[in-house]
């Protein structure tokens, strides 16, 4: 598991999650459509923090959010092995609304179950 | 003499305007406050219409994907014209994410969904965060609005600060 100090390359790179993934974001796995939270770990994240230091996400621009994508998606990085100081570290977030950064945040740092609320 | 009609003409002038500042800003605070009132009207509205349709939702046994994504889209909704109050609160952003983790977070845009009762906890968790949303907006409009001077301008010193660092 690649973290900031041991990758050789330091660049930063951003990840539009409206324009690179899609404008709606639906469902927790992939099992649940298309778009899921596990996807966007899967596919663009993990991806992402293995060759670059830092990564912004963009999240304006879809059509809503569930909160069950937000945790698969960040949440389940801590469960993939990140540490959450590490992501909290690594991942930038943008958005107009603070309470989705808000939420993410505490995804990461809580690290949450999949399988139910606290 | 001269002097001393100088020195009274000046402090008339100084006096007026400072009358109309006064005045002038109690004016724009009043309009302020019925402009708040009337977006937080719209916004309850907004939030016992979501509430219903999420409650409907979790209550459907197979819910359609377009009334999982209506829910998500005036939750977003919801989320601006919040942000657009500028209270910069976190007790208010923090109602915000867990009425939409309530919500959202289990049993929805999910293939294993499955119906629940309207007694459910689940369903109870929906109508009890919006409540404290509710309740954190109104506690916010207080403090800006109601409270005395003293409360006022903390509040109004502390959302200065908050937009600062946003």
């Amino acid at each position: 598991m690649a973290n900031a100090a041991t990758l050789r390359v330091t660049q930063m790179t951003t990840i539009n999650l409206a324009k690179d993934f899609s404008r709606y974001p639906a469902g927790r796995y992939v099992d649940d459509g298309p778009w899921s939270g596990q996807k966007f770990r899967e596919d663009f994240i993990i991806p992402k923090l293995e060759t670059c230091a830092h990564l912004t996400i963009n999240l304006d621009g879809t059509r809503g959010y569930g909160s069950s994508f937000l945790e698969e998606a960040f949440g389940g990085l801590v469960r993939s092995g990140y540490s959450s100081s590490d992501v909290l570290a690594r991942i930038k977030l943008i958005s107009k609304d603070p309470t989705l950064i808000m939420e993410i945040q505490d995804y990461i740092r809580n690290g949450k179950p999949s399988d139910g609320r606290d | 003499m001269g002097e001393i009609k100088g020195i009274y003409y000046v402090l008339s002038w100084i006096v007026a305007l400072v009358g109309w500042i006064v005045v002038n800003q109690q004016n724009n605070r009043r309009e302020e406050r019925k402009e708040i009132r009337s977006a937080l009207s719209e916004i309850y509205k907004i939030v016992e219409d979501l509430t219903d349709k999420a409650s409907k939702y979790h209550q459907t046994e197979s819910p359609s994907s377009t009334d999982a994504a209506a829910i998500k889209l005036q939750l977003q909704r919801l989320g601006q014209k919040i942000t657009h109050l500028h209270f910069h609160d976190d007790t208010v952003n923090r109602s915000v994410y867990e009425l939409r983790s309530a919500i959202t977070y289990e049993n929805f845009d999910s293939h294993s969904h499955t119906a629940v009762n309207e007694t459910s906890d689940l369903v109870n968790d929906i109508y009890f965060q919006a409540e404290q949303l509710i309740d954190a907006l109104e506690g916010c409009f207080g403090r800006s609005y109601r409270m005395g001077m003293k409360v006022r301008l903390i509040e109004e010193i502390r959302r200065f600060r908050e937009s600062i660092r946003v």
